[in-house]
């Protein structure tokens, strides 16, 4: 047992041109330590999340800075070999390296970076963090990235001995960045996504490794506690992103969620715990897909059962996630944001601004303050928004506003999934003969109602059973969702709209990217997803997560059985709130 | 085409799509005022009109009109640009 040290009042090492920061009990870390870090262990403390932070007092003299970090990976299970470690200067990407092992990473930042102002900020930043208790054993349930022993900062004029007081002591690796990969020229080609289909027949069959099994018709169940896959790598360079769409098994009160890690060349790229169908978006991190041959993934799933275990079915498979489609996503240049999104499994993603200003202003002053600020109207507001059903909710705020616009979702209803899966088809069907079809509801008076079943969409056609015949109705309506298609990849390609998605439990940052790609297949599409606001967040206050994904908050939300209902002002003041972060992103880009 | 000709044009289009034969043009009528407007007829009636003049409304065009002096105005400007 090592006594605790007392701290020192300062950190009388940082001096002129050389700091070394010791991250052992007693040692001077806490003075350089910012965010991302976990509490003092006895020779170590651990980084935690996507970014852990130094704020280094040092005096470059314009000089060229050499850095040395002294870090073991965080690896705490067998599958994980490792950790990708970029070091970021002063905000300007130093470079970059794969950590297998404790390893002295060492790089020089060149005299322009470390600037003159006195300080060094050094972020190391570990896009493979990860919880180890998502793996179960241990049940650490801390974002862990690297184990910190010792930093220094010398300037190179300096000739220093070499440090290392591991266990290991003399036979250090050391590791030299890797220039950071420069960006895909602006005018490069796009490339297109890449899907593999599951089951039977499905196109992601050859790829498929331990863990499988192909018995249903368009799904692959995992049938272990990992699966692999080995697919192509990507055909260009670049930032790609990995779709899925994927069914947990969950058996109500027994197994109510699947947790999965995903693992890429063994380090992990995504955490998630599912408890109904997903389509997510998992970033993968350049290091690991630039020239590569073939992407080797692992999804490790900790809560695999069999349903026979629980009574709910003869199936004696360990079942895991069920596969519908896994997508090699390229991420366009406005969304490269989208990187950034594995933060939100480290805890709440820290929005990049917020706005609230609008939610002040009683009714009247509210119109006035939309115009002072956003030189609009309500109604004009309102139109650059258009809805993508989960009920009719936002239409009727619109409608309330006194804007009638024609839009595909307005007066529609699909889950989640099944809108993704839905945008992915191009909305095809909706020119197929025979794929809609026309039904009376339950209310009274009935209402005809129409269902695409290929996406599971049902649209209102406010038609009540005394005004027309199915027949006709059927026929009308059927031109009309067409032409309705065609409006909507319109205004797609248009690139002007921001869609509205609303959802009271929440999308995640994850499901909302997936998204916001699929819409920006098409144009510069904008998102707004709107829940039920939380604690402490005010109703019509808006969040910029990333560059076009928006989060949205509301207090109430009108019931199913009474949409007209809704508040068209609580509305009012979300859209405005959304307008004013985008207006001003659109300022600070120009 | 001149403004008079495509006027009569339109008039004929409106009477076709909305099945009324003695509707009239009038810029100032708005068209959720027409007897029997709904947004089925309305969008038979933009694609019919798409198909009479051999034009394609772009989305933001259907959604600026309101009232018949907008289709007026829209079929104008199109017309012109395709020359």
């Amino acid at each position: 047992m090592v006594a605790p040290a007392a701290q020192p009042e300062r950190p009388d090492l940082a001096r002129g041109g050389f700091v070394l920061i010791d991250f052992a009990e007693g040692g001077n870390s806490a003075y350089f330590r910012e965010e991302g870090w976990s509490g003092q262990e006895r020779e170590l403390i651990w980084g935690t999340g996507p970014r852990s932070r130094l704020r280094i007092p040092f005096q470059a003299a314009g000089q060229a800075v050499v850095l040395e970090a002294d870090i073991c990976p965080c690896r705490m299970h067998p599958e994980i070999a490792g950790q990708i470690v970029r070091i970021r200067v002063n905000g300007t990407p130093v470079g970059d390296t794969r950590l297998d092992e404790r390893t002295l990473v060492q790089c020089e930042i060149d005299p322009a970076i470390a600037g003159t102002g006195g300080i060094l900020e050094v972020d190391f930043e570990f896009p493979g963090f990860f919880r180890p208790g998502a793996f179960r054993q241990p049940r650490d349930q801390r974002p862990l990235s690297g184990a910190f022993f010792l930093v220094r900062a010398f300037t190179k004029d300096m000739s220093l001995p070499a440090f290392w007081r591991g266990a290991e002591a003399g036979k250090a690796p050391l590791a030299l960045l890797c220039a950071p990969l420069a960006e895909p020229p602006a005018d490069a080609r796009p490339v297109p996504a890449v899907a593999y289909g599951f089951g039977v027949a499905g196109t992601a069959n050859p790829f498929l490794r331990d863990g499988w099994h192909r018995g249903e018709e368009d799904t692959t169940w995992t049938i272990a506690t990992s699966a692999q896959i080995e697919l192509p790598g990507p055909a260009a360079p670049g930032r790609y992103a990995l779709r899925l769409d994927i069914n947990p098994m969950v058996v109500p009160g027994a197994v109510p969620s699947q947790e999965v890690s995903i693992l890429l060349d063994r380090i992990v790229v995504g955490q998630y715990r599912l408890d109904e169908p997903a389509v997510l978006i998992v970033p993968l991190p350049r290091e690991l897909t630039e020239g590569q041959f073939t992407l080797k993934l692992n999804f490790v799933m900790p809560d695999a059962c069999r349903p026979i275990d629980h009574g709910v079915a003869l199936d004696r498979r360990l079942l895991g996630l069920a596969f519908r489609r896994i997508d090699l996503v390229p991420i366009p240049a406005r969304l490269a944001g989208i990187d950034a999104i594995r933060a939100e499994q480290a805890g709440e993603a820290t929005p990049i601004a917020s706005s609230g200003q609008f939610l002040a202003y009683s009714e009247p002053r509210l119109v006035a303050a939309i115009g002072t600020s956003l030189g609009t109207d309500p109604a004009t507001l309102l139109k650059a928004f258009e809805s993508l059903g989960n009920n009719c909710e936002f239409g009727v705020a619109q409608r309330k506003m006194g804007v009638e616009v024609l839009n595909l979702f307005r007066f529609g209803n699909v889950p989640f999934a099944d809108l993704m899966a839905a945008l992915s088809d191009d909305l095809s069907a909706l020119n197929e003969p025979g794929a809609i079809e026309v039904k009376l509801n339950h209310a009274e008076p009935r209402e005809y109602m129409l269902c695409l079943r290929k996406y599971n969409i049902h649209w209102h056609t406010f038609m009540q059973e005394q005004d027309a015949d199915a027949e006709k109705i059927l026929r009308d309506h059927t031109a009309k969702l067409a032409y309705l298609r065609r409006k909507f990849f319109e205004g797609l390609s248009g690139g002007q709209k921001t869609y509205v998605v609303k959802r009271p439990r929440g999308l995640t940052v994850s499901q909302a990217s997936a998204l916001l790609i699929e819409l920006n297949r098409h144009g510069p599409a904008k998102l707004l997803c709107v829940q039920a606001a939380p604690p402490g967040r005010r109703s019509g206050e808006v969040d910029l997560i990333v560059p076009g994904l928006m989060r949205g908050y509301l207090d109430r939300f009108a019931p199913e059985d009474d949409v007209e209902s809704t508040d068209a002002m609580a509305w009012l003041r979300l859209t405005a709130n959304a307008a004013l972060l985008l207006r001003d992103v659109r300022d600070r880009t120009a | 085409m001149n403004d008079a000709a495509l006027t009569l044009a339109l008039r004929g289009q409106l009477r076709e799509s909305f099945n009324r034969p003695g509707l009239d043009y009038n810029p100032g009528t708005m068209m959720r005022d027409i007897l029997g407007f709904d947004s089925v007829q309305f969008i038979m009636m933009i694609l019919a009109l798409e198909t009479a003049f051999e034009i394609q409304l772009h989305e933001d065009e259907v959604d600026s009109i309101y009232s018949m002096g907008d289709i007026f105005r829209v079929l104008r400007d199109k017309v012109a640009a395709d020359g």
